[in-house]
């Protein structure tokens, strides 16, 4: 097999026990890898109904086709599970360098079962897996584990958050590199899994080096001529979406009761760029090299995301404060935004401004789930419904909305209530057409012509999840230029309509998913406060008529009936078949 | 008699390299478009620029109106 390692490691912690397993040809043309591997197995094993921190959850690692080969961006893996905080089917994917190492020890992925009885870690060394004893290293955060373990290969590892089930636990690898958002790590905590290590000296066969090569070129040249990975990630990180999203009056501020923020300025790129000396920390095999840290200190330069939750989110004007609430959420192994907006949603609902000091010390709180940083460690939705004040709860399906306020990206709005995943940009990142006119501008206030447009950037999304590569890098590379490598790779012909297909195949697998969870159309929704709210932007609410018109067309361009439900037609057509 | 028309322009990240203000007043004469204003800014025309006039991306070609305000990116991208 060329491309794929053609095999995956199940590891059964329970019985400490490892099988290795083909994977046939025709399911890794279905599904490719990554999230649509992940979510076909999360799909076939885990059954309905069952608690996220079961020993009856399975949790997936999961590597492209393309991971490991030298293609620009490919170095990612993908982590799948049923979510602690959403109840949904979750996959979140990563960078850094432990994807690739995965498919070097000669595996495609592993697929975790069952519950140590005392910590463990998981060592990889090509086809050798061994389950290890972690005591000594429980009770401690990623930075030292990573420091510890990384002489026997590439870490992903939990911190504390996820050794004591905060709801929005990350898996964290190379340091900074995080599969975040839906609590994945306390899933790796629940089953008293301290971290993987792997170490693998295979090369990855390429099935035609000379048409491979020119592909890569083909990539490689239009990442470089593009203004947006060469230049606009390259030098700011993202970061400099604060100004920009500032002023299109989109940025959330104050638990989303504002959508602009005075101080922008203060925790802006440009801020960040003039104060610190910069070094980039890329991904492997990647170009863009968006990921930054401070030249001395080695302190991270927030994502745009953390900026939005802990700065304007949060009403904190101090860049220095976010950049701690960043290093303490990476250390604990806990995601930005749902710790950014969980204090926000704290904060409103006490009345209370937080001070720079209290705000750290809330995030911490968290990491330990001490004190009040217990009933936060279970996310807005829970903290606020335990206050009876759901409605301060901005999230969508239990996630928290990311760093765009859905009433002035009305194409966004939609992804947000239809996103598989919950309240996330990264289904469909309709700021794309809507603010950067990329591919093609649209008008960002009105639903018209969005649904469909919607539904074919999450198919695309989904594909992209599944090779595995970096969103990023489709500002520049279409789908074609993908298509075209990955059949250089595996030696099978792909075009672009195979991978918008397997994108597809992959989304209504995940829907049906949730639908047994008990999801149902309902779900498909915004937080109330958009549509009774404007945001200070006046007539800016969402018209609930609308957006449910919009939704109503959404179902009809995915072949699903009007409750949301894919009909049989449509599951033949992609090839699925029906459980239970 | 073409009347002049005056226009705020703000200028963000990379493109703050161009000027020394990072806010402008600008005179320009009716009529005249994006690709107009940028030769009076020291921003080259053929810069890759993200325009947003009054909250809306926009082209290089579009035409300015009296009290316009025009923000300048670099092309940027992210999440």
């Amino acid at each position: 097999m060329f491309g794929w390692n053609g095999k995956i490691a199940k590891v059964y912690l329970t019985e400490k026990k490892v099988e290795i397993i083909p994977l046939s040809k025709e399911f890794l043309i279905d599904y490719l890898g990554g999230r649509g591997l992940g979510v076909k197995f999360v799909y076939d094993l885990v059954k309905p109904g069952i608690d996220p921190f079961s020993s009856e959850n399975i949790l997936v690692f999961s590597a492209g086709p393309l991971t490991g080969t030298t293609c620009p961006t490919s170095g990612r893996f993908a982590t799948i599970s049923k979510s602690p905080l959403t109840g949904t089917i979750f996959d979140s994917n990563s960078g850094g360098s432990f994807g690739p190492e995965l498919k070097f020890a000669g595996f495609d992925g592993l697929v975790i079962f069952g519950k140590a009885e005392e910590p463990v870690y998981i060592q990889i060394h090509n086809e050798k897996i061994s389950i290890k004893d972690a005591k000594h290293l429980w009770d401690k955060n990623t930075r030292e584990i990573t420091r510890e373990l990384s002489g026997l290969g590439r870490v992903a590892c939990i911190g504390k958050a996820g050794e004591k089930g905060v709801r929005f636990a990350n898996i964290m690898n190379d340091y900074n590199h995080t599969c975040g958002r839906g609590g994945l790590g306390a899933v790796m905590g629940s089953k008293n899994l301290k971290a993987i290590v792997v170490r693998g000296e295979k090369k990855i066969p390429i099935f035609d080096e000379d048409r491979y090569k020119k592909y890569f070129q083909d990539i490689s040249r239009l990442l470089v001529a593009s203004p947006v990975s060469s230049k606009g990630l390259g030098e700011y990180g993202t970061a400099v979406l604060v100004n920009l999203i500032n002023y299109m009056k989109i940025l959330p501020t104050g638990n989303f009761r504002f959508s602009q923020f005075d101080f922008a300025e203060e925790i802006s790129g440009e801020k960040i760029n003039s104060t610190f000396p910069i070094k980039k920390t890329p991904c492997y095999a990647c170009p863009i090299a968006c990921k930054r840290e401070v030249r001395d200190t080695e302190m991270e330069i927030p994502e745009y995301e953390t900026i939005s939750m802990f700065g304007s989110s949060c009403r904190i004007s101090n860049i220095q404060t976010i950049m701690k609430a960043n290093r303490l959420c990476n250390d604990y192994g806990m995601d930005t935004i749902t710790a950014g907006s969980t204090i926000a949603c704290y904060s409103e609902l006490n009345g209370e401004q937080l001070t720079d000091e209290e705000l750290l010390k809330l995030v911490e709180l968290i990491g330990e789930r001490k004190d009040v940083g217990q009933e936060l460690s279970e996310g807005s939705m829970r903290y606020a419904r335990a206050h009876n004040k759901s409605n301060l709860s901005m999230q969508v399906k239990g996630l928290e909305l990311p760093g765009y306020d859905p009433r002035g990206v009305l194409g966004l709005a939609l992804g947000y209530a239809t996103s598989n995943r919950g309240g996330c940009h990264l289904r469909a990142y309709m700021i794309g057409p809507e603010i950067f006119g990329k591919p093609k501008l649209v008008n960002r206030l009105t639903f018209s012509g969005k649904s469909g447009l919607v539904q074919v950037i999450q198919n695309l999304f989904t594909a992209v999840d599944s090779l595995v590569v970096c969103k990023f890098a489709l500002f520049s590379v279409g789908e074609e230029e993908w298509a075209n490598i990955l059949s250089a790779v595996t030696g099978m012909d792909f075009v672009s309509e195979n991978l918008l297909e397997i994108g597809e195949r992959v989304w209504n697998i995940e829907r049906l998913f949730n639908l047994k969870e008990k999801f149902s159309s309902i779900d498909d929704t915004l937080p109330e406060r958009f549509f009774q709210e404007d945001g200070r932007v006046e007539g800016r609410n969402i018209k609930k008529d609308e957006f449910l018109a919009s939704l109503l067309e959404y179902y009809r361009f995915r072949g699903w009936d009007s409750d949301g439900v894919p009909t049989k037609e449509k599951l033949q057509q992609l090839n699925i078949q029906m459980q239970g | 008699m073409e009347s002049p028309l005056k226009v705020n322009v703000k200028l963000f990240a990379s493109i703050r390299k161009f000027s020394k203000k990072d806010n402008l007043e600008i005179n320009i004469k009716e009529g005249s478009s994006v690709k107009d204003l940028l030769s009076k800014t020291g921003i080259p025309q053929d810069e890759p620029l993200l325009i947003i006039i009054n909250e809306y991306t926009r082209g290089k070609e579009t035409l300015l109106q009296e009290g316009d305000t025009l923000c300048l990116f670099p092309i940027i991208a992210g999440g």
